[in-house]
């Protein structure tokens, strides 16, 4: 190991089965009283929140269900004051990382006694501030949101995605239920599930990798690589739990070592084209891959533990994604997503080499050499 | 000894800031990104003693601002050794970042507006930037061809 490296997880995880009938007793214990459950309307069209009230016996919340599927930080101010002014103490998400996010950065303005998100800005810049309780209930096994420090809000008017890094908006509990993710769709499976796996690679291999990390990383990777086909294949395979469980593992690990180019650059194509993350990071993940074992050689060369029989590993994941791509309908080219606009590629390799997670990306990347990514990717 | 020296550096590096953003045409090109009145701040440590530095993006150009002024962005080292470690070049701004060697307030995406600095190579565009340019210019091994004309600094060139 050289260096020096930081490592925190106090996220209490409850998961398997049966999880959500601990719920109540979880919340209760962190103090929450009236707590503000958040979603999106999709899962209330669904009937996840009904299904999730009956089986949690949460009667006494107040329930704000239009979180939208690109939070802004218009949304998280106004959530905010609907808080305060329900008396709200704690807050549960449930939904995927756009619901946990922004239920994070509802945690952080009420524990800064704050009103506006913009104000906050930052890299584990602020103090603990006011208690907060949160739980959160992932719907998706992809972000791995509810064991990370980093919150993306989107700011509207600026066209991009802002990063929150702070430790003291992470949850306190994480409840991982299958009964939340069986409905959803292959697709949707296949798009978050490749988003993990991209999590736990990026984790693995970027700059900030440590031991702790690398731990949960290459556990998530084992999981997803084995589990993600059968799932896709089967939406009530016992295996859903298995995948939740890698994707909030990727989670901790890239939340304590960052992530990389994919995810810079899949920040801008969601920031300027609206493509959906987990679609960019599926399509970008084998190109910014080979990029950078062209300019680093082996760095990748762990990873071939996980697929017997294969020689490369970039080829191996490219391989991977492209099975997955065939069993789900999941796009595996840019122009296939039909938002991309090959006009914008200019303003989007400018916001990548912006974003955050660009600076611990093993291998540097020029404004040309990131147009040139997206044109592979076309 | 150690504030003593992060004092001069810091001296130097806005010294060195002020003639790239005339002198260097990428520097100028990020300068620009700059809001009017934006202020930027390094600050070597906790301590209200600690060694600062903030300029403000005035008239199109950076000026002195004042050490009790809201700073826009600001990187605070969390300890003074850690500070010195990178302004004297044995640690890249990118090696502290992930070593969680300073905090940052401030829009995260603004600041990395020469992102991966320490891979880049190119002078300063920011006092982030600047922090690592400067230090890896003047002391590293690693670093390209460059030359040291009196106080400034750039790559792979003199400029003055």
């Amino acid at each position: 190991m050289k260096g020096y490296f930081e490592f925190y997880n106090p996220v209490k995880i409850c998961a398997g089965n049966d999880a959500l009938g601990n719920l109540l007793y979880e919340s209760m214990t962190l103090g929450m009283v009236k707590p503000l459950l958040l979603t999106d309307e999709t899962l209330t069209k669904l009937g996840v929140v009904k299904r999730f009230r009956e089986i949690t016996g949460l009667e006494d919340c107040f329930v704000f269900d239009h979180v939208p599927a690109d939070s802004s930080v218009h949304t998280v101010n106004d959530i905010a004051k609907l808080y305060r002014k329900q008396g709200c103490r704690g807050i549960i998400g449930l939904g995927g990382g756009s619901v946990l996010d922004t239920a994070k950065g509802v945690k952080l303005l009420i524990s800064q006694n704050k009103d506006d998100i913009l104000g906050l800005m930052g890299c584990e810049n602020l103090p603990r501030g006011e208690y907060v309780p949160y739980i959160a209930v992932p719907t998706t096994a992809g972000t791995g949101s509810e064991c990370t420090p980093v919150a993306v809000i989107r700011h509207p008017e600026k066209d991009v995605k802002l990063e929150y890094i702070n430790p003291f908006m992470m949850p306190d509990a994480a409840v991982l239920d299958a009964r939340m993710t069986q409905t959803l769709p292959p697709r949707i499976t296949a798009s978050t599930g490749l988003d993990a796996l991209c999590h736990a690679i990026e984790a693995h291999t970027c700059d900030q990798r440590n031991p702790m990390s690398n731990a949960y990383a290459m556990a998530a990777i084992r999981i997803l690589v084995d589990k993600l086909p059968e799932v896709i294949e089967n939406g009530s395979s016992p295996a859903r739990i298995d995948v939740a469980v890698a994707a909030c593992m990727a989670g901790a690990a890239f939340g304590n070592s960052m992530v990389g180019a994919v995810h810079a650059i899949g920040h801008s194509l969601g920031g300027v084209c609206h493509i959906a993350h987990g679609d960019a990071m599926a399509i970008l993940m084998p190109h910014v891959m080979a990029f950078n074992r062209d300019k680093l050689g082996d760095i990748y060369d762990d990873l071939l533990a996980f697929f017997p029989g294969e020689a490369d590993a970039v080829q191996a994941v490219r391989n991977f994604v492209d099975k997955i791509g065939e069993k789900s309908g999941l796009p595996l080219r840019l122009r296939d997503t039909g938002r991309f606009d090959r006009e914008k590629i200019d303003v989007i390799a400018e916001k990548s080499l912006n974003d955050g997670a660009m600076i611990v990306n093993p291998a540097h990347l020029s404004k040309e050499d990131v147009a040139n990514l997206l044109l592979a990717a076309e | 000894m150690k504030k003593a020296v992060l004092s001069l550096i810091l001296q130097v590096l806005y010294r060195t800031m002020r003639v790239l953003e005339k002198r260097d045409t990428n520097v100028a090109g990020d300068m620009a990104q700059l809001a009017e009145g934006a202020c930027v701040r390094i600050r070597a440590g906790l301590s209200s003693d600690a060694p600062q530095l903030t300029v403000v993006h005035k008239d199109g150009r950076l000026v002195k601002g004042d050490s009790k002024q809201r700073a826009d962005i600001e990187i605070m080292f969390k300890s003074v050794s850690g500070a010195f470690r990178v302004f004297t070049g044995f640690e890249s701004i990118g090696q502290a970042y992930c070593q969680h060697r300073f905090v940052l307030s401030g829009n995260i995406n603004e600041t990395m507006c020469s992102s991966a600095p320490s891979k880049r190579r190119r002078a300063i565009c920011s006092p982030a930037c600047g922090i690592d340019a400067f230090s890896s210019i003047a002391w590293t091994s690693s670093c390209p061809p460059l030359r040291f004309t009196g106080w400034y600094f750039a790559e792979g060139r003199d400029i003055i």
